[in-house]
């Protein structure tokens, strides 16, 4: 049996008397890219923001064997767990430099007094971690000659392909992706599959809240399925995309000859 | 990226310091020379604000309550026979740790509610200054106990603090740079774009803005240390609403948290609240209107017309060198 990397559960989130999430364990194996469906306000962003430690829940989050459910969101990150945003958080414009540069802060040793000091080093150390920046922003198929661009300035496509970087250059052992498909093109959502391959095959576990059936049918080792705030069930692709009640859920039949 | 390596920013400071301590001894006297050195106190202070407001997003305008507390704090430690370093350390302690009360309670209060907070502190603390007669001297102030000179300086008198104080301003802005660049800048940048994205990105939220009311609020208090050394004399009157007001416009000038913008718009705004304001009432009204005016035509502050100035600069340039060549 495999180690597990994320595991939920009985997962309950409550807004009022709205019941967002009603006990939901999921188990994510180290070394997965697993896939969270449902239909809209079925429960899968509340789920990784509970997971995250974004709103207040009830029940266990386990990362890689640690309870984590009492900690601050910050702590989770720093313990390894990433994750990106459906739509950027980037209220300002910020060069692409600058929000890498926030993505990277867990990794960077200057202290204030250091850079006042010695200058010189804080430079070089500087331009160390900008050229990694450029090489991960490479990795995940981005121009490195976007790196002074302004993040605003770009198409959606890449921004979110940006914020990914964002999440990667932290080096996290499990990264959650919330509709990373969303605003990309047919082009776009090609690269990030093969991208997300390519850092699952190094070892990372890769979640993903998506709408995109087919993109996660290609992509997903697992996928669970969410309706009003519950599981419906869990299993690979094949398995759960024809089961009649996911059918009748979410998909249609439609979807299901598409995909 | 910056287009000065830090070993020629270092350089640049010094050179730049010197060069200032030169300029104001050739060419001021009087009444200009004190409000350099005024300017120089407000510079201090509104770099303070600009590692709560400019880099943080905390808007606050307790600054100049905060100064208060750092120039009273000093002035009772030198009458209780303090040294004049250590009493000016301590200034800057109590001024942090005051200002981090504004950081603890607010850290449950998200944007521009903030300012309420720092309102009220201001407040507070005014009528503390003024009522506790025994401690302050109520309205009258105090004078202090012991007039400090550094290298034969008298630091009382308004060369002698000049040259003292604009070298420090330099020091003190070049270590707000690399604050700026450091691990704990970057924190700070992060909470001001988004709270969830610094989160993700392991930053303690609460924490960092916490330490940013700390760091600037020691900023004030070494400010109002110094102001109480120059003016050898303290009184509520001068860390009033109006004075942490301005401290906001200054760093709102400046723009977009920018530590040179901010030391130029100290210095502007000190120039026009002093000349203009002995003009009577309608002196403030053009001091006013003047505020609005320029931050009509320059809605990013002074960095962002700095930043128009280098790309005007950079066209010209290439369209002069292109001239010489063959088309």
């Amino acid at each position: 049996m495999t180690a597990v990397a994320l595991e939920t559960d009985g997962l309950t989130v409550r807004f009022g008397g709205v019941h967002a999430l009603e006990g939901v364990s999921v188990s994510v194996p180290q070394g997965a890219i697993y896939g969270l469906v449902g239909p809209n306000g079925s429960g899968k962003t509340t789920l990784l923001n509970a997971v995250s430690g974004f709103v207040p829940a009830t029940g266990q989050v386990l990362l890689l064997g640690h309870s984590i459910s009492r900690w601050a969101p910050s702590r989770r990150a720093a313990h390894g767990l990433g994750r990106t945003f459906q739509t950027p958080k980037i209220s300002r414009n910020l060069s692409v430099w600058e929000l890498l540069r926030i993505g990277d802060h867990l990794r960077r040793e200057q202290p204030w007094w250091k850079v006042a000091l010695t200058p010189w080093l804080a430079h070089q150390e500087e331009l160390r971690m900008r050229a990694r920046g450029a090489a991960v922003l490479e990795s995940l198929g981005v121009s490195p000659a976007l790196i002074d661009a302004r993040v605003l300035s770009l198409a959606q496509g890449v921004i979110k392909m940006i914020d990914v970087a964002r999440a990667v250059i932290a080096e996290p052992r499990v990264l959650l992706l919330d509709e990373p498909t969303a605003g990309m093109n047919e082009v776009e959502i090609q690269n990030l599959r093969a991208r997300l391959k390519q850092l699952n095959d190094s070892g990372l576990t890769i979640v993903i809240v998506e709408h995109n059936i087919r993109f996660l049918v290609g992509v997903c080792t697992e996928v669970s399925v969410l309706n009003l705030g519950r599981k419906l069930c869990d299993g690979t692709p094949d398995e759960v995309f024809r089961r009649q009640d996911v059918v009748d859920a979410y998909l249609g039949e439609e979807e299901v000859a598409r995909a | 990226m910056s287009f000065l390596t830090p070993s020629r920013r270092f350089a640049a400071f010094v050179a730049g310091a010197a060069l200032l301590v030169v300029v104001v001894q050739l060419t001021l006297a009087g009444p200009d020379l004190l409000i350099v050195d005024e300017a120089c106190v407000y510079a201090i202070a509104a770099l303070g604000l600009n590692v709560i407001f400019g880099m943080t997003g905390l808007l606050s305008v307790a600054q100049a309550a905060l100064m208060g507390i750092g120039g009273y704090t000093l002035t009772l430690m030198v009458a209780r026979h303090v040294g004049m370093l250590p009493a000016l350390a301590l200034a800057c302690v109590a001024a942090a740790a005051v200002s981090a009360l504004t950081g603890v309670i607010g850290g449950r209060i998200r944007s521009h509610y903030f300012i309420l907070i720092s309102l009220a502190l201001a407040e507070g603390i005014i009528l503390v200054l003024v009522n506790d007669m025994q401690l302050t001297g109520g309205t009258n102030g105090v004078a202090l106990a012991a007039s400090p000179t550094v290298f034969g300086l008298a630091l009382g008198t308004p060369d002698g603090f000049a040259y003292v104080a604009v070298p420090l301003v330099f020091a003190i802005w070049y270590l707000t740079d690399c604050l700026r660049a450091s691990r704990f800048g970057i924190a700070l940048l992060a909470i001001s774009t988004d709270e969830y994205l610094a989160a993700v990105a392991g930053i303690a939220t609460n924490r960092y803005r916490v330490l940013a009311t700390v760091v600037g609020g020691a900023y004030a208090g070494f400010a109002g240390g110094l102001l109480t050394i120059a003016d050898s004399y303290i009184g509520p009157q001068n860390f009033g609403l109006d004075t942490g007001i301005l401290l906001l416009l200054i760093v709102v000038l400046a723009g977009a948290g920018s530590n040179a913008g901010t030391v130029v718009a100290a210095l502007i705004l000190t120039y026009l609240a002093h000349g203009l304001l002995t003009l009577t009432v309608v002196g403030e009204l053009i001091y006013g209107l003047a505020i609005v005016i320029l931050i009509i035509v320059a809605p990013d502050g002074l960095a962002g017309l700095g930043r128009l100035a280098r790309r005007g600069a950079r066209t010209a340039w290439l369209r002069l060198t292109a001239r010489g060549q063959p088309a």
